[in-house]
């Protein structure tokens, strides 16, 4: 952060503010058009079949380019020389014990470029601490450690989480090995079934991530690192969430008209997403929702929605007429 | 008048989902979500 004098007249400048801002527009310009970023996105529009080890492949020819990457950091830092108030025109991304930069992002693939400062993680393990966990994030990643700081890393797996995961059916992870990386070396963790954990480190662990957005599998799943127990699940892709809450919102505004788009929503993968849907829709149109949730009890592929709508059925429509017979709502 | 269903009444699945991004523990390292930071992204001037 920078407080003082020369805050204090950055703000007081508009003509400092805008060769500021100018700065930022300037290396935004430089880099959204250098062949670094368009190679990657032309890569990835041109692939035939976008299968997650495909896109995996284009991010490494990204991730290859050290030249390029060298170029692209040695420039940030020579802006941020020249003017402490320019900040890199790609989004930080942070957490407890890492802080990066998003380098690239598409429909099928986030790329970022970070540090977990081993400060950060002695501070994360020595601190006051509750429960912890293993997770497995339900989506192809790839790490690329340019430094490995030495770390002992202890890699674990768990059966596959297919598109109708059970909970009560998740399973039990396993240690598969604990073993020191390497400089250089590229860890890829398929998190449908794998996972790992930082023990311990010595120094800064540099790296690249890419995160292949497709393939995703419905949820991402934790369990406790101690008893190995099944925690929770969580939704793990952004799409399914966004139209979850956007219904949510619909039906908590009784935008009844909306009944026809919502209803479009229910072809998701997601299971989790489909029954989220299928709630809002029969708060929001009982008798309108009756038909596709005959449907779901009948044939939903996952055996949870099909008994829960089963429930609903005979909890608030037992009384009803038959499959078939239901009046077709006028929406006009 | 619709029928509306008042929404806690209506049952859940027995698998309960949390939203994306949630999670109840967290070990050190680990896959790191990068999800949430794309909206906010996708507002730089690429």
């Amino acid at each position: 952060m920078i407080v003082g004098d020369a805050l204090a007249a950055w703000l007081a400048d508009r003509d400092a503010q805008r060769n500021s801002h100018r700065g930022v527009e300037a290396s935004a310009n430089r880099w959204g058009l250098h062949p670094l970023m368009t190679q990657l996105k032309r890569e990835l529009t041109e692939l035939p079949d976008k299968t997650p080890e495909a896109i995996l492949a284009a991010a490494r020819h990204f991730i290859d380019k050290t030249d390029d990457i060298e170029a692209l950091v040695a420039d940030l830092i020579a802006s941020g020389r020249s003017d402490p108030f320019f900040s890199p025109p790609f989004h930080p991304v942070s957490s407890e014990i890492h802080s990066g930069l998003m380098l690239f992002t598409s429909e099928e693939l986030l790329l970022a470029f970070g540090v977990s400062g081993v400060e950060m993680l002695a501070a994360k393990k020595a601190g006051k601490r509750g429960a912890t966990s293993i997770g497995f994030s339900g989506q192809l990643t790839a790490f690329r450690y340019v430094k490995a700081g030495g770390a002992t890393m202890s890699f674990w797996e768990m059966p596959p989480i297919g598109e109708n995961f059970i909970a009560a059916e998740a399973g039990v992870p396993r240690l598969v090995e604990r073993r020191q990386l390497r400089d250089g070396e590229e860890i890829v963790v398929d998190g449908r079934y794998q996972s790992f954990i930082i023990e311990h480190a010595y120094s800064d662990m540099v790296y690249f991530q890419a995160l292949v957005r497709t393939g995703t599998a419905p949820v991402a799943v934790e369990y406790d690192s101690k008893t190995l127990d099944f925690v929770s699940a969580s939704g793990a892709e952004e799409t399914s969430a966004r139209v979850q809450m956007m219904v949510s919102l619909l039906r908590a505004m009784d935008r009844d008209d909306a009944f026809p788009i919502i209803e479009k929503t229910l072809n998701t993968p997601y299971f989790h997403a489909r029954w989220h849907i299928m709630r809002e829709m029969l708060a929001l149109d009982a008798e309108a929702s009756l038909p596709a949730l005959r449907r779901m009890a009948e044939g939903d592929s996952h055996p949870e929605i099909r008994a829960a709508a089963q429930q609903t059925l005979d909890l608030f429509f037992s009384e009803e007429i038959p499959a078939g017979e239901e009046a077709v709502p006028c929406r006009a | 008048m619709k029928k509306k269903i008042d929404i806690a009444a209506i049952p859940e699945l027995a698998t309960s989902v949390g939203m994306h991004g949630s999670m109840k523990q967290k070990e050190v390292g680990g896959p790191l979500c990068l999800g949430a930071a794309v909206a906010v992204f996708l507002a730089l001037p690429w």
